[in-house]
Order: structure tokens, then C-alpha cells, then sequence
């Protein structure tokens, strides 16, 4: 029971830390070229974005309850459940970035959600 | 078209990463060992000894490096597009373990690397963005 809570505030972290991060990598403008001074500008922009920072505290949020997860279920347990984050994240990305996600890309995303679960549970 | 160059290419370097940093983190912790008492002290022990080993830091700096790449990529690209290519790391690392470390591959697992091959193809075919492929010419 607690596993599932856990896995819940996991998969939640990862899939709005994504989401977070996406928005404020947005903002920041896009990386046009390796020139240093477009990364330093980019860089520079991101660190500072709230978002970016909200995203990536988010994102170890989720890996440190993953860490306790661990500590009570084996990996093979956790991490096919984690693996539904993918779906979750891209229901979050198609209703909250309002991306296009054509039904192709869709059942890329189940695949790949049901190959990961699969090279984890062994 | 330009642009679907650029992604591929931070992509293979995005997973590139993430596969060399994770190959170099594992062969660094397994000369670490694990802790000798789940204890903060015994784990902390482990962390000091991770610190001062060379291919744990060199595979801590790769996963940064990854991490960069990945945040470039979502200043362009999709979300929804970028997630599942970059699941091309499980079967990276997959295939270096096995490989390289000498870890076995069940038959579940092939099957699973199977998928997320499949899935990943399927992925690349919708680019980058979704809309702007077709639509806005920007």
C-alpha cells in the first residue's frame, strides 16, 4: 500500500518536472546553435527560471522517494511502475502543453512505457 | 528539416552520454562496494569512497552533461517527442552492460528492448514538433 503511495508521488514528480521543465526551457529560448555565447545566454536564462528550477527540484523530489521505494520493494518491483510516468507525462504534455500528439506517437509511447517495464522486471 | 537534423544529433549525444556515465558509475561503484552498514555513518562511508573514485566522478559528469543535452532539447523540441526517444538510454545501457560488464540479458529483457526499439521508430517518425512539421514554415 505505501509502495503505491510512493510510486504515486514518484511518477506525479517526474511527469510535473518534466512538465516544468519544458515551459520554463521554453522561456529561456532555444538553444540555436553550440556557440558559447548562445549557451551562456541560454544557460544563463534557464538557471535563473523559476520553472526550470521548480522542475528540477521536482525531479529530485521523485528520485529521492525512489530511493526510499527502493529500500523497501525490489527494483524490479518499482521501476515498471514508474514506468507509467511516460503515459501520465504525455497526457500532461498534450493537455497542459497542448502539444500535438498524433495517434502514431501515442502508441510509440505505449510501447516504449510496456519495452522499459519489461528490461526492468526481469 | 534543419532542425530535425539538430535534434537527432543532440539526441545520439544525449544517449551517448547517459550510457557512458551510467557504464562508468557502475563499474566505479562495484570497486566501491556497497555499504557496510545501512546506517547515515556507513552510508555516508560509501559516499566518501564514491567521491574519490575517478570513474564515479567521470560518470557524475557525463550524467550532467546528459542532463544539459536533455534541457536543450526541450527548448526546441516536444516533450511528448523528446521522452520516449531518450528511452533509447535503457536499451543503451542494456546492451553496455552486457557488453562491456558482462551483465546477462534475460529473454524478457530482449523482448522489452525489442519494444522500446519499436516504440522509439514509431516516435521518430511524428519529428520533433508535432506542428510545426506541417503547418507554420518557421
Amino acid at each position: 500500500m505505501t509502495t503505491f503511495l510512493l510510486v504515486g508521488v514518484i511518477v506525479l514528480c517526474f511527469s510535473f518536472g518534466d512538465i516544468a521543465l519544458t515551459r520554463g526551457m521554453k522561456q529561456a529560448g532555444e538553444v540555436s546553435s553550440l556557440r558559447l555565447a548562445v549557451l551562456n545566454e541560454v544557460g544563463g536564462r534557464a538557471i535563473r527560471s523559476p520553472l526550470v528550477l521548480l522542475g528540477g527540484a521536482l525531479q529530485i523530489v521523485a528520485f529521492v522517494t525512489y530511493l526510499v521505494a527502493l529500500s523497501q520493494r525490489d527494483l524490479s518491483y518499482v521501476f515498471p511502475l514508474t514506468a507509467t510516468s511516460d503515459i501520465v507525462t504525455t497526457l500532461a504534455a498534450r493537455y497542459l502543453l497542448h502539444e500535438r500528439v498524433t495517434p502514431t506517437r501515442w502508441g510509440g509511447v505505449v510501447i516504449v512505457s510496456v519495452g522499459i517495464a519489461l528490461i526492468s522486471a526481469s | 528539416m534543419k532542425r530535425d537534423l539538430k535534434t537527432l544529433v543532440v539526441l545520439a549525444l544525449a544517449i551517448l552520454a547517459n550510457g557512458a556515465g551510467n557504464l562508468s558509475l557502475s563499474y566505479g561503484m562495484k570497486s566501491v562496494g556497497p555499504p557496510g552498514a545501512w546506517t547515515l555513518p556507513g552510508l555516508w562511508a560509501v559516499v566518501g569512497t564514491a567521491l574519490s573514485s575517478l570513474p564515479v566522478i567521470a560518470g557524475g559528469v557525463l550524467l550532467l552533461i546528459f542532463f544539459a543535452l536533455f534541457l536543450a532539447l526541450l527548448s526546441w523540441a516536444d516533450l511528448s517527442y523528446v521522452l520516449p526517444m531518450i528511452s533509447t538510454c535503457f536499451v543503451v545501457s542494456a546492451l553496455l552492460g552486457n557488453l562491456v560488464l558482462g551483465e546477462r540479458i534475460s529473454l524478457i529483457r530482449w523482448a522489452g528492448i525489442g519494444l522500446v526499439s519499436i516504440g522509439v521508430l514509431l516516435v521518430g517518425r511524428t519529428g520533433p514538433s508535432g506542428d510545426a512539421a506541417s503547418s507554420s514554415p518557421t
